[in-house]
């Protein structure tokens, strides 16, 4: 990964119109030493300055007390995330729907055909009824506006997978209604980066592809050619690094 | 007088349980070429989930690349998007999906990032985003295609005077049917259609201008539900004479039929809603028209009850009643009509009384205004 790294490190920096991040850098050339870049950061830049590579995709409005940010993915990305598992027909159910919308384009990524939820709760339990829904892509709040539904199910879902920035007693209980339960750790802006179960919370497994440090706070890199690439990006979070079996992992704080 | 069957959306509503039952039984192979199509429910009735397969069409609509898209309900969203990127054969095109939740502070400067060449969604939608674009980034759009609610003239002029390099076209498209008419020919005005390959229109019962319910049939072949004589709730006519283009049917919406339910500014009110209000007012004969005015630069929402008087509710009790019946009528789950005007979206209720309704207008509590 070390040469992956190297090689996007010298794409980003040598870019010719996107300069976000060789601005931020200056001179300075070691991984190690390159300053972290934040959200505020990103939403202060305009799109033309990190844009690192220009193709079809998806834009998305993120939306926080530092303002709104648009974001761009293109659909090649968005599959290689590692949002659910395959199933026949999941449900894709989140509190923003511009996560709903990226995350039905991942499933159709990976050829299953998925049910959106609507912003209607009811509408969203009729709907997953008459698809006979398998598996469910959601975060933590949209999980819980489904708990109803999920316990007046018949049989387990094959799996729940709950993408979101924190984890609650819900998402935690989930695997009473899936036979596999996921929790991935993932920013809108990010992508997803790292993994856990019910059962191993709060040790995530950092993802392929991506490296986490800790720096006052979760700082996160991913070798992939983004349209914006995640370079030493502060992530907001915090937790505790380590490693098991060869694998990076950290303790969410 | 017609006899024919005439599906209403029950009707539908069975048949597409029984079209997911047989997709569950027989997945498609590939994926992308399908889609659940889930109507929002926002009618106060059974939701509508049924399989739904996109046409084979391969190229973009417009060469323009930058799409903004501004629709409400989520499985349209993700159509268009999912449609956007399979016709994108060039693979260059990019899209953006706005949500109510989004036309807020700093959006002006998103937008002008983004820098959108084409907009398409529901009008009201997408005149509300357009307060939030500024003359610069209106000034690149050189599309608009509209969907899914009447255009009146309000919109129309708005359309007209923020988007100047924009070629506004509307399609008739509904969430149960799906697209209803052909791409526009270029030679209509404005609620002017041409029926798509394999739809037939009919107008039930038209009245002395030839308005009444639209009702639709479709084969389904090219996608999965097949419709005979459908009644989509909307009043149109049947235009005379042949179009420019050859297209030898052409037909007029005119507006919701206040057979279910009306959308405008945002807001949308149900018929049984006004039902409830009205017989809360002890009103027996009664219209609640909506209309679309522009108020300040921007977009409100108004509407007019026009009441025949009786014995009980007689016309010194205008005021009383335009209280009462805002304070009643709800536009979304929470707020009320008094709450919308109080926020500026829409205009004081009028009430008039009038010797008699339009003809024809007796069982429909609820319409768009018509000129």
């Amino acid at each position: 990964m070390e040469k992956e790294l190297s090689q996007l490190i010298h794409f980003v920096r040598e870019h010719p119109t996107a300069r976000l991040y060789a601005e931020k850098w200056g001179t300075e050339t070691a991984f190690e030493s390159l300053p972290a870049v934040s959200r505020k950061e990103l939403a202060c830049a305009p799109m033309a300055s990190r844009r690192y590579k220009e193709g079809g995709g998806m834009a998305r409005v993120l939306r926080d007390a530092d303002g709104p940010l648009l974001i761009e993915w293109s659909y090649a990305d968005i599959a290689a995330e590692p949002y659910g598992v395959p199933a026949a027909r999941p449900l894709v159910y989140f509190a923003d729907p511009g996560e709903s919308l990226t995350a039905a384009a991942w499933c159709y990524e990976h050829n299953m055909v998925p049910l959106i939820g609507e912003q209607n709760a009811a509408v969203v339990v009729r709907a997953a009824e008459a698809y006979q829904v398998d598996a469910l892509l959601c975060d933590g709040r949209s999980l819980t506006a489904l708990e109803p539904y999920l316990t007046e199910r018949r049989a387990p879902l094959e799996s729940i997978s709950v993408v979101d920035t924190s984890f609650s007693s819900g998402a935690l209980s989930a695997a009473r209604y899936a036979k596999r339960v996921r929790l991935v750790l993932a920013l809108p802006e990010t992508g997803a980066f790292a993994e856990s179960s019910p059962d191993t919370y709060p040790t995530f497994s950092v993802l392929p592809g991506c490296m986490v440090e800790e720096d006052d706070g979760l700082i996160l890199t991913k070798v992939a050619h983004l349209v914006t690439p995640v370079i030493r990006y502060r992530t907001g979070l915090r937790g505790l690094p380590g490693k098991k079996n060869g694998t990076q992992t950290f303790a969410l704080a | 007088m017609d006899t024919r069957t005439v599906q209403e959306r029950e009707d539908i509503v069975r048949i597409a349980g029984e079209r997911m039952k047989e997709f569950i039984a027989h997945p498609p192979r590939d994926a992308r070429l399908w889609g659940i199509r889930t109507t929002s429910g926002t009618t106060g009735g059974v939701p509508l989930i049924v399989p739904h397969r996109y046409p084979p069409v391969r190229g973009r609509i417009f060469k323009e690349r930058r799409m903004l898209q501004c629709y409400g309900s989520m499985s349209s969203r993700l159509s268009f998007s999912h449609v956007t990127h399979m016709r994108d054969t060039a693979g260059d095109s990019i899209s953006l999906s706005l949500d109510g939740l989004d036309l807020g502070q700093g959006l002006e400067r998103v937008l002008d990032e983004f820098e959108a060449e084409i907009i398409v969604g529901y009008p009201s939608f997408v005149a509300r985003v357009s307060e939030h674009m500024s003359a610069g980034a209106r000034a690149r759009v050189a599309h608009i295609r509209l969907s899914g609610e009447f255009i009146d003239d309000s919109l129309r002029r708005l359309f007209e005077e923020r988007f100047t390099h924009a070629d506004v076209t509307a399609m008739y498209i509904s969430a149960e049917t799906g697209r209803l008419s052909t791409f526009p020919c270029g030679h209509l005005p404005l609620n002017n259609y041409h029926p798509a390959p394999g739809v037939v229109v009919e107008i039930a019962e038209p009245g002395d201008d030839g308005a009444g319910d639209i009702l639709i049939s479709k084969d389904g072949k090219e996608e999965v539900l097949p419709f005979e004589r459908y009644r989509v709730g909307d009043v149109g006519r049947i235009m005379s004479g042949s179009c420019p283009c050859g297209a030898a049917v052409t037909f007029e919406v005119l507006g919701r039929s206040g057979h279910d339910y009306l959308k405008l500014a945002g807001a949308i009110v149900r018929r049984e809603e006004v039902e409830r209000v009205a017989r809360l007012l002890g009103l027996q004969e009664y219209l609640l028209e909506g209309l679309l005015k522009i108020r300040g630069g921007s977009l409100v929402g108004a509407f007019e009850l026009s009441i025949v008087p009786t014995k009980s509710v007689g016309e010194g009790e205008a005021a009383r009643l335009a209280e009462v019946f805002s304070r009643e009528l709800k536009l979304t789950p929470t707020r009320t009509l008094e709450a919308l005007v109080a926020e500026g979206l829409f205009e004081p209720l009028a009430v008039r009384f009038v010797a008699e309704l339009p003809q024809g207008e007796k069982r429909l509590p609820l319409r768009m205004k018509r000129d």
